[in-house]
């Protein structure tokens, strides 16, 4: 049931009985709440110029340098949602960027749904 | 022993028991940010409050002083940029803790002057040739002593009552002329070293009895290039120093200094714990951004900007960890700007229902890595350290974002701000015939991020100063030799999203009454987006400068314009792909030396919008197409990026066929998207592209690598 489940950003919550991430919008099952929740998505590099026009040939043309930067884009494979991007020079590591204390935030859940439930 | 024996004992004794011979900053002040422990005279004070409602009452008088003050201060200063918002006054406790600022101004002050009084306090008070009396007035403005960089220039009166030292008072404005050895206007961009940075001010006593010392204040006019300036505003300093001593004497003697202690004392404190108290909800985790700034000041080379937040309980800690090293360009900026730096997200983008106070920054721990670009040591140049930080604030407020979205409290989900401050600088003779060196203030139109809920704001405010503003057109232009050729929001200038960002402008000015001017420009995003996105969203598009030479100089733009100007787009861009007028046109990274420019010189600068917020399909077809309709994105943007699908001819849009657009571009992302691993199999370099002069980590075996 996803009222149960913990929302943790805009398209993301872990389901407290299974602690695994889940897509917000469709509900698909990302993958261990313990791990990177980026392991459980659809990847896609995209060229720059693509999102920000370039405005004519050549150099600084107003959209980013696609040989400086790069845009990795993240989908959920059940709804096909973009879940994040991220601005980075070709080839450079991918962040994890959330690392979230399941057991704390399970803890901190049931804590909560007790002073609920007095 | 003979006497020259025994001074010769003495001063090998002196030598070794470390007499110095000169004072430098004191790597424990500085790396101070917590509270000072209570003195007995604050437990004393607080324990004289027997009805809590009395500290509301005195911090509501505390803030109504300040206020008025640095009301003055912006009228009588001489400051282009205390006119829009870069000044403080505020009140610090007597050991140094900067415990009320004005809401107004640049409030991140709060978090990085508290060193300044310390200093004070450890090496003057008692020396004997200088020593603290009431009447006595200090100035400061070397950034490796506290403050943000150089052209800051802070002014401190202690506060004294019935000879009993309470409180400093404090005056901070932003001054734009430090004196330094190539470019005008206080920002050294083609320092290597400090020593090519200009005058810099380690805290020192200019004044007794309440009158700055004349020999002293010539000493800094001799040094550089805007000495009314300098006169004029250590006057304004001091004056609102004193407007608020006075009123605070009348507040003493009204009620008690022991009410005015005791407010201090009891703002830092629930301030730290109030901060405390909203961060503890947040879910415990690591949370972690980096950003990428593309521009070193001299030369176009990348380098990294990273964030990690580790959150437990109360404690939220912020580590730089894998940030670029420290290197011999202006950006370095001391570890007291850099945690300045997240206080000031904390004041402006989180909490600006708090008071604030040094109780901000005091509430967060803090594990920076020495050496890097955001810890420098006092020797390295940092008079443009705010970029860097700037740069900084995208990641970190990213970071941010992301740690506190489950619980946010009275904080507001948000992408990225516009962080970056595209300075124009200027300096030469006006068409007054007067010298001046300056900063204009049209970078002041950052575009706002988009928040959780709604579109961010145009052309808001820089990150550092809420409540600014970017000055007329018409007021620059009659008192420099410029003339105004558009001011504009162009298309596409922010990040798209469920919630867009917004967006900023751009503006043109050609250089016109003098032969003897020039512009510089000190900002970054030229190759890579200074803002990034948030949850999907996209992040901000490229500002470069623009620039061109007309051939046949101010006469040939002159009879243009006479003729009807054909081809002038008020957009720069198009002026570059049309080419209207004959002449070289030039486009670049935002960043050029202030150096002279020719009359007729067009001179295009942009600032950029704040990131999206959302996946774009998400929008609302009707936003979109408002946007579209308002020239906000061009129809490119609207058919790629939100596939919205519109009636061309009533620009109005087609709801069903944009859905049909958006189910149609899932499928392809489905498509297209590959799994993590073969993903990484592809994109991964195990070093940086040799063409970027990358500098930072690049550790696909860190843990904070999507591999960890
Ligand atoms: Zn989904």
């Amino acid at each position: 049931m996803s009222s149960q489940r913990i929302r943790v950003t805009e398209y993301l919550e872990i389901d407290p009985e299974s602690t695994t991430w889940h897509c917000e919008r469709c509900g698909h099952a990302i993958g261990p709440a313990s791990e990177n929740y980026k392991r459980g998505l659809l990847l896609h590099d995209r060229d720059p110029r693509e999102i920000h026009p370039a405005r004519f040939e050549g150099e600084h043309s107003f959209a980013p340098d696609p040989s400086w930067c790069r845009i990795v884009e993240y989908y959920c494979p059940g709804c096909g949602v973009q879940l994040e991007t991220e601005y980075l020079p070709p080839g450079h590591p991918l962040a994890h960027d959330i690392q979230i204390d399941v057991d704390a935030l399970l803890a901190r859940a049931s804590e909560i749904r007790e002073g609920q439930a007095r | 022993m003979s006497t020259a024996e025994s001074s010769t004992a003495q001063f090998f004794a002196d030598l070794l028991n470390n007499q110095p011979v000169m004072y430098g900053p004191d790597p424990e002040i500085n790396a101070e940010y917590r509270l000072r422990p209570r003195t007995e005279r604050e437990d004393e004070a607080l324990a004289a409050i027997t009805d809590p409602a009395d500290l509301s009452v005195g911090l509501s008088r505390v803030e109504a002083v300040l206020q008025s003050s640095i009301e003055m201060m912006q009228q009588i200063s001489a400051s282009a940029a205390a006119k829009w918002g870069d000044l403080i006054v505020g009140i610090y406790t007597k050991e140094g803790d900067f415990a009320v600022a004005t809401s107004s101004g640049v409030n991140m002050f709060s978090a990085t002057t508290s060193s300044v009084p310390k200093f004070i306090a450890r090496y003057w008070a008692d020396e004997p040739t200088v020593g603290i009396a009431e009447g006595d007035v200090f100035y400061h403005n070397d950034a490796n002593y506290g403050g943000t960089h150089n052209p800051d220039h802070t002014l401190l009166i202690p506060l004294f009552w019935k000879g009993e030292h309470i409180a400093w008072i404090g005056a901070i404005i932003h001054e734009g002329e430090n004196g330094a050895a190539i470019d005008p206007g206080g920002f050294s961009v083609r320092a290597t070293t400090k020593y090519g940075e200009g005058i810099r001010i380690p805290p020192m006593k200019i004044g007794e009895n309440y009158i700055v010392r004349r020999d002293v204040v010539n000493l800094f006019q001799n040094q550089v290039r805007d000495p009314m300036l300098w006169l004029t505003d250590i006057r304004s300093k001091l004056a609102a120093s004193r407007a608020v001593e006075r009123r605070l004497h009348d507040f003493m003697a009204e009620r008690s200094p022991e009410l005015l202690i005791a407010t201090m004392r009891s703002v830092l404190e629930t301030t730290e714990a109030e901060v405390r108290r909203r961060i503890a909800a947040w879910p415990d985790g690591i949370y972690r951004a980096s950003h990428f700034a593309d521009c070193t000041l001299m030369e176009e080379r990348l380098f990294k900007l990273s964030v990690e937040l580790e959150k437990r309980g109360d404690r939220l800690t912020v580590r730089t960890k894998g940030s670029s090293p420290s290197i011999d360009r202006a950006l370095n900026a001391q570890a007291h700007f850099t945690r300045a730096m997240v206080g000031n997200l904390f004041m402006n983008f989180l909490y600006g229902d708090l008071p604030r106070t040094a109780g901000f920054i005091a509430a967060l721990d803090f594990e920076l890595e020495p050496g890097s670009i955001v810890t420098a040591d006092s020797e390295q140049p940092s008079s443009l350290s705010l970029l860097t930080m700037f740069s900084l604030n995208s990641a970190l407020h990213q970071a941010v974002t992301k740690a506190m979205y489950a619980v946010p409290g009275v904080a507001k989900p948000m992408a990225p701000w516009y962080p970056q401050v595209p300075t124009l600088q200027y300096g030469g003779l006006t068409q007054h015939l007067q010298v001046t060196a300056n900063v204009s203030t049209e970078m002041n139109a950052a575009g706002g991020g988009a928040l959780h809920d709604r579109d961010g704001e145009h052309a808001a405010g820089p990150i550092f100063a809420p409540v600014s503003d970017w000055g007329e057109m018409e007021l620059r232009e009659a008192e420099l030799p410029l003339l105004g050729l558009w001011r504009r929001i162009p298309a596409d200038n922010h990040g798209f999203g469920k919630f867009r960002g917004g967006a900023s402008v751009e503006w043109a000015y050609m250089l016109y009454g003098s032969q003897m001017f020039g512009f510089g420009l000190t900002s970054m995003g030229g190759r890579f987006p200074v803002t990034g996105g948030m949850f999907g969203g996209y992040g901000g598009s490229c500002t470069p400068l623009t620039r061109i030479r007309p051939s046949g100089g101010v006469d040939a733009v002159r009879q243009w314009l006479l003729d009807g100007g054909k081809g002038l787009s008020f957009e720069a861009s198009t002026m570059v792909s049309s080419q209207p007028i004959a002449g070289e046109y030039l486009v670049g990274n935002p960043m050029q030396p202030a150096d002279p420019r020719v009359e007729g010189d067009i001179w295009i600068q942009r600032v950029g919008g704040g990131g999206g917020y959302g996946d774009p399909l998400e929008r609302d077809p009707e936003a979109a197409m408002l946007d579209l309709r308002r020239g906000l994105i061009s129809p490119e943007v609207a058919t790629q990026v939100y596939r919205l699908v519109w009636d061309e001819e009533r620009m109005e849009a087609d709801v069903e066929a944009t859905e049909a657009a958006r189910a149609e571009e899932r499928r392809a992302r489905l498509a297209r998207g590959r799994g993590y691993d073969e993903f990484v199999a592809a994109w991964r370099a195990d070093s940086p592209p040799e063409h970027l002069g990358y500098l930072g980590s690049w550790d696909w075996a860190d843990p904070g690598a999507g591999e960890g």
